[in-house]
């Protein structure tokens, strides 16, 4: 009777135990997915609330925008055109407009990059465009290679041994100059930085000079170049 | 037995009570998503109405300039401004061209792993400079309208162009001779091999694509301040 009693009595410890056992464990685990949980929805909401920023910074700009063109409009609408200020404004627009377009010679602070050719290889496109969109992205205002003003259509093309920019072959075993006005330094560290694309052009044994100057001066687009001539098409 | 009943009893009640505050918590975040996912939306639809709005009366403003302009006899002047904001890009362009959407592919094949079935900033810049090579006219990038000053440039899982950034997917549009364009496109070696190695390409011909105007038309005074030393010429 004793010995039934005790066999009784650890089979419902063991029993205790066993759900003791399962419940501790589905604590720990609601646990867990409930911090899952808890840190999904906080990654979401932190993104929502990012582009939320983004989204009202860019309004803040478009209703500036808007104040300023309203205002614009109101004034050419109730003024005479003669003689005042509306002709001055356009007069303004159409030189900003000329300049951002590359028609017309520019100079400024900036930097000569000097690709220097060998006699054993040439020097190939894909160098001319990761040199000037390294130079787009560091943030220069005008560009121009080998003289060629870079503006939105300038092609730079490999054909044969030759390299074609703005519609002009240049041989592709000769020396190619680009130059960029902007900050200096910005341009120099854009070109040198680890891993950027000076390590790139000497892995593939491009020797290249750099020198800085005060007074860079960048061509206007060339009357004849493709951007003209496309421009006959509306 | 008694402290293990004790013990029970503590673990079903603590139980419980997480249950209730996770609910609490979950409850919670879920509405502060709902909150601000409503602003967002709100300024999104902003976003969209006062750009409609800017168009307008972006138009309104080049009638009454070619206007004040032809009126006062200076139509050559007008005719110069239009040409200038063209090639500036300043103004929209429609016409036969190229539309290429690139996109990752990501698949669980260590066959194509992750960095090389993604798109870089280099892949877009290949398809704009082909599109160059093939004389497109104007060319845009999401919208992006691709001017003298425009970067491509990899910013972390976005790529940006004129300052903003962009995520996947990208879409590169053009104005040009469609069947030049495309032919070259196909036959590029690197993006075949782009190709080959499981990004998602894809290309059509269209007869009718605009390309917007540059976002930045009316505020173009941060791109040209330090060039100083100008002429007009």
């Amino acid at each position: 009777m004793k010995r039934s009693r005790n066999l009784l009595g650890s089979i419902s410890l063991l029993i205790v135990c066993v759900v003791l056992g399962v419940l501790v464990s589905l604590q720990l685990k609601s646990v867990n997915s409930a911090q899952n949980l808890q840190l999904n929805a906080n990654k979401r909401l932190e993104e929502i609330q990012n582009e939320l920023i983004q989204q009202t910074r860019i309004n803040r700009d478009l209703a500036d925008r808007y104040a300023e063109l309203k205002n614009y409009v109101e004034t050419v609408e109730n003024q005479t055109f003669e003689a005042d200020d509306a002709f001055q404004r356009i007069m303004e627009e159409k030189r900003n407009a000329e300049i951002f377009a590359g028609l017309t010679e520019v100079s400024g602070s900036g930097v000569v990059i000097t690709i220097l050719a060998g006699t054993d290889f040439f020097v190939r496109d894909s160098d001319l465009r990761s040199v000037v969109n390294e130079l787009r992205a560091a943030g220069a205002q005008a560009i121009s290679v080998n003289e060629e003003r870079m503006v939105a259509t300038s092609e730079i093309r490999e054909a044969g041994p030759y390299i074609v920019i703005n519609g002009k072959q240049f041989p592709s075993n000769a020396q190619f100059e680009i130059k960029g006005i902007a900050r200096a330094e910005d341009l120099e560290r854009a070109m040198l930085m680890v891993s950027g694309i000076g390590e790139q052009l000497e892995l593939y044994n491009i020797e290249f000079e750099i020198v800085k100057s005060e007074k860079v001066t960048i061509p206007r687009l060339r009357e004849d170049s493709p951007a003209y001539r496309y421009d006959m098409i509306k | 037995m008694f402290i293990i009943m004790l013990f029970l009893g503590l673990i079903i009640s603590i139980q419980v009570k997480a249950i209730e505050l996770n609910k609490q918590k979950t409850e919670s975040a879920k509405s502060d998503i709902a909150y601000y996912t409503n602003l967002l939306n709100i300024e999104k639809e902003y976003t969209v109405k006062t750009t409609a709005e800017l168009e307008v009366l972006r138009e309104k403003k080049n009638e009454l300039l070619e206007k004040a302009l032809i009126d006062s006899g200076y139509t050559t002047m007008f005719e110069t401004l239009q040409k200038i904001n063209r090639i500036a890009g300043f103004t929209e362009v429609s016409g036969t061209g190229v539309k290429v959407i690139l996109d990752d592919q990501l698949v669980d094949d260590p066959r194509y792993p992750a960095l090389t079935s993604a798109i870089h900033d280099s892949d877009i810049r290949q398809v704009v400079d082909i599109m160059r090579s093939g004389g497109a006219i104007a060319i845009a990038v999401n919208g992006e309208r691709v001017v003298s000053t425009s970067e491509l440039t990899c910013n972390g899982p976005t790529v940006q162009i004129n300052k903003r950034k962009y995520p996947v997917p990208y879409v590169i549009t053009c104005v040009g001779d469609p069947v030049k364009i495309s032919t070259l496109l196909s036959n590029d070696y690197y993006l075949n091999g782009r190709i080959l190695s499981n990004i998602d390409f894809k290309m059509e011909l269209s007869d009718s694509i605009t390309i917007p105007a540059f976002s930045d038309y009316d505020k173009i005074n941060q791109y040209i301040d330090a060039l100083k030393g100008d002429k007009v010429s």
